[in-house]
C-alpha cells in the first residue's frame, strides 16, 4: 500500500480524525471552542497516563487488565499529599512515597495473579477493594490539599494555552514509544502478548516481565493520582473512579489490540483527547450523566465491532 | 486438553466440589449462630433465618447466572450493573407501566443473546464486551432512576415475602434453585453442550452441534438469571437504586469458584455455586454481626473474596500448565 491508503490503514489515525471532527462540532456549537480544547487537553493528560499503564498490561496478552487503577490513583495521590503536608520542601518525599505505594500495589496485583492463579481482572478488582479500605482508614476520605508549588506546576500553561503537564506527558509517551519499539522490555512484552508459550519456550522470563508490567501500570496510576489531585485542588477517595473503564476505552480506541501483542502509544494520545472532547461536547449539549455513560459504552462496543479484530482464544 | 465431558472422580474426591463450599458455609455460619443464638432457637429460628438469609437469594441467582457464563469459559463483568438496572426497571417503569417494563426486560434478554452471538462471531472474550455493557446498563439505570427510590410492583413484594410452613422461605428457594441449576447443567442436552463448549469447543462442533447456538442460549440464561436476581433484590428492598447490587460481580465469581467452577470453563457445579453464594452472603453478614467498622468492611470483603478464590482454586491446581 502507498500514499493515502497506507495512512488510512494506520489504526491510530482514526482517533485523530475523530478528535478533529468532534472539535469541529464543538467550534460550531460554542463560542470559546479553543478554551474547551485547551481544557480538554489538560484532562486528556490524565487519560494518556493511565492509558499507557493499562496498555502495557493489555499488551501482555488476552485477559490481562488492571482494574485497580482508580483506587491506586486515590491511594497514591492521598498518601503523597499527606506526606507533603502542604509544604513545598516535602514534595520529593511525597512523590517518592506516593509512587512507591503505587508500585507496591501493582506488584501485589501480579503476586495475586501469579500465586493464587486467578484471572487478572478478578485479582485486580479484589485487591482494589483492599486498597480502597486502606484509603478510608488512613485518609478518612477527606480532601487533602496539595502544596502550593505542585499546584502551580500542574496548572501552568505555556503562553497561557498549552498546559505544561501535557508537554510533560508527551515526553513520557515518546519515551514509552521508544521503549516499546526498541528496548528489550518492549520487544518481550509484545512477544508474550502474541504467543506466551512461544515466548516462554524462547527463554523469555515471562513472570519477570509481567511483574514489571503490572508494577509499571501501578506507577503510571500513581503519577496520575498525584498530578490529578494537584490539578483538581486536593486528593479525594473517588477522584479515580472514572478512570477504570475510561483507561480501557482509550487503549481500545487508540488502536492497540485488546487481545494483546500490539501496542500503540500515539493512538492513546489521540483517543484521550477525543474521549475528553466527547465528554465536553456532551456537557455543552446538556446531556445527563446517564446518557454520557451509555454513549461511552456504545463507543467502546462500536469500536470493537468496527475494528474487525479477531482474537485467539 | 481432552478429557471426558463428565470426568467423575472416585470416592470422596467426587464430592469435593460440593463439600468445600458446604464446609465454608458452615465455617461462616458457626460464629453467626454464636452471636445470634435465635437462629437455632425452636420458636424464633423461622423469623431469624428468614431475615438473615433473605438477601442471599439475589446473590444465589446472580451466581447461577455467572456459573452459566463461566461454564463456557466466559465472565459477565456487567452482572452488578445489570442487577441494579433491573431494580430500577422494576421500581421506575414496571410499577407505572407493566407493558413497557416487560418490554424493557425482554429487550435486556435480547441484548444478552446478542452478546452471546457477538463473542462467538468476533472470537472476543466476554470481558471487554461486558465492560462496555456495564457502562450502558449503569447509564440506563441512572437515566430511569437517578436516585434511590421508586416503588416495586405489589406482586414482586409479595412473591419475596411468602411464608411456607416450617422451613424458612429463603432455604426453600435456595434448595429449589440448586435443583433447577443442577438439572439444567447435568440432566439436559443444553447443559452437556454448554459444558462441552467450555471444555473443548472443537469436539462439540465436530459432533455436529452449533457452538453459536449454545453461546446464545447460555448468555440468554445469564441475562435471565441476572433479571431474576434484580427482581428478587428489588422485591426485598422495595426500592430501586442504580448502585444497589454493588460488588455482585465479584461476589458471584467468588461463589462459583468456591463452588467448584473454574475460569477456564467446562467444569461447574450448580449446587456448589448455591452453597458458595450463601457463604459469600453470610460472610458479608458476619462482618455486620461482628460489628466490624465500616472503614474496614470493603478491605475485609476483598480479602475474603481472595481467600474464597484461593480455597476454591486449591483443589484443582494439580497438573495445570500455566505460563503466567
Amino acid at each position: 500500500m502507498s500514499g493515502i491508503g497506507s495512512l488510512l490503514a494506520r489504526k491510530w489515525l482514526w482517533s485523530y480524525l475523530g478528535a478533529a471532527a468532534v472539535f469541529g462540532i464543538i467550534a460550531a456549537v460554542s463560542q470559546n471552542s479553543f478554551f474547551t480544547l485547551s481544557a480538554s487537553i489538560s484532562f486528556a493528560t490524565f487519560y494518556i497516563l493511565v492509558g499507557i499503564g493499562q496498555m502495557l498490561v493489555i499488551t501482555t496478552g488476552p485477559g490481562n487488565i488492571d482494574l485497580s487503577i482508580p483506587n491506586t490513583i486515590a491511594f497514591s495521590g492521598s498518601l503523597a499529599f499527606a506526606l507533603m503536608n502542604e509544604n513545598n520542601a516535602n514534595i520529593p518525599y511525597g512523590l517518592l512515597g506516593g509512587l512507591a505505594a503505587a508500585a507496591a500495589i501493582g506488584a501485589f496485583n501480579y503476586g495475586l495473579i501469579r500465586f493464587i492463579l486467578m484471572p487478572p481482572m478478578i485479582a485486580t478488582l479484589a485487591s482494589s477493594l483492599i486498597v480502597r479500605s486502606l484509603s478510608i482508614i488512613y485518609f478518612r476520605g477527606m480532601q487533602i490539599k496539595p502544596p502550593a508549588g505542585l499546584a502551580w506546576f500542574v496548572n501552568y500553561r505555556l503562553a497561557g494555552v498549552v498546559p505544561i503537564i501535557f508537554l510533560f506527558v508527551l515526553v513520557l509517551a515518546a519515551m514509552m514509544q521508544l521503549i516499546l519499539a526498541r528496548a528489550q522490555y518492549g520487544r518481550y512484552i509484545h512477544a508474550i502478548g502474541q504467543n506466551i508459550k512461544a515466548a516462554w519456550l524462547c527463554g523469555v522470563d515471562v513472570k519477570r516481565y509481567k511483574l514489571i508490567t503490572y508494577t509499571l501500570s501501578g506507577v503510571f496510576a500513581g503519577v496520575t493520582g498525584i498530578l490529578l489531585a494537584a490539578f483538581t485542588g486536593g486528593a479525594t477517595m473517588s477522584m479515580g473512579d472514572e478512570y477504570m473503564l475510561n483507561s480501557i476505552a482509550v487503549v481500545v480506541m487508540g488502536g492497540s489490540s485488546i487481545a494483546g501483542g500490539d501496542s500503540n502509544v500515539i493512538g492513546i494520545i489521540g483517543s484521550s483527547v477525543l474521549l475528553y472532547l466527547i465528554v465536553n461536547l456532551l456537557n455543552i449539549l446538556g446531556m445527563e450523566a446517564g446518557l454520557r455513560y451509555i454513549f461511552t459504552g456504545v463507543v467502546i462496543i462500536g469500536i470493537i465491532f468496527l475494528s474487525g479484530e479477531k482474537m485467539r482464544r | 486438553m481432552v478429557r471426558p465431558l463428565d470426568s467423575r472422580k472416585e470416592g470422596l474426591a467426587r464430592y469435593t466440589e460440593t463439600l468445600v463450599p458446604a464446609i465454608s458455609l458452615l465455617v461462616v455460619l458457626l460464629p453467626i449462630v454464636y452471636k445470634q443464638p435465635n437462629l437455632i432457637s425452636p420458636d424464633r429460628y423461622y423469623a431469624t433465618l428468614t431475615m438473615t438469609l433473605a438477601f442471599g437469594i439475589p446473590i444465589v441467582l446472580a451466581s447461577l447466572g455467572q456459573m452459566l457464563a463461566m461454564s463456557i469459559g466466559e465472565i459477565d463483568f456487567a452482572m452488578e450493573n445489570l442487577v441494579s438496572l433491573v431494580t430500577c426497571v422494576m421500581g421506575a417503569v414496571m410499577f407505572k407501566d407493566p407493558l413497557l417494563g416487560t418490554a424493557f426486560l425482554i429487550g435486556i434478554l435480547a441484548v444478552y443473546m446478542l452478546i452471546g452471538a457477538f463473542i462467538h462471531l468476533k472470537k472476543l472474550p466476554s470481558i471487554i464486551i461486558t465492560i462496555g455493557m456495564s457502562f450502558i446498563w449503569t447509564g440506563l439505570a441512572i437515566t430511569i432512576q437517578p436516585t434511590p427510590g421508586g416503588s416495586m410492583p405489589a406482586a414482586v413484594n409479595a412473591a419475596m415475602r411468602l411464608r411456607p410452613p416450617w422451613i424458612p422461605y429463603p432455604i426453600v428457594l435456595a434448595v429449589l434453585l440448586a435443583l433447577i441449576g443442577h438439572f439444567l447443567m447435568f440432566k439436559t442436552n443444553f447443559g452437556i453442550l454448554a459444558r462441552g463448549v467450555g471444555d473443548n469447543v472443537k469436539s462439540i462442533q465436530q459432533a455436529g452441534h452449533s457452538a453459536i447456538r449454545v453461546r446464545i442460549m447460555v448468555f440468554g440464561l445469564v441475562g435471565l438469571f441476572g433479571i431474576l436476581s434484580g427482581v428478587a433484590l428489588g422485591g426485598l428492598t422495595t426500592s430501586a437504586d442504580p448502585l444497589l447490587a454493588k460488588n455482585y460481580t465479584l461476589l458471584s465469581v467468588a461463589a462459583v469458584v468456591l463452588g467448584g467452577g473454574t475460569f477456564a470453563g467446562g467444569k461447574v457445579s450448580a449446587v456448589g455455586a448455591v452453597f458458595g453464594a450463601l457463604a459469600m452472603h453470610l460472610v458479608v453478614h458476619l462482618l455486620v454481626v461482628l460489628k466490624i467498622s465500616t472503614d474496614w468492611q470493603a478491605g475485609v470483603k476483598g480479602f475474603i473474596i481472595l481467600l474464597a478464590l484461593y480455597i476454591g482454586g486449591f483443589f484443582k491446581r494439580a497438573g495445570k500448565i500455566r505460563y503466567i
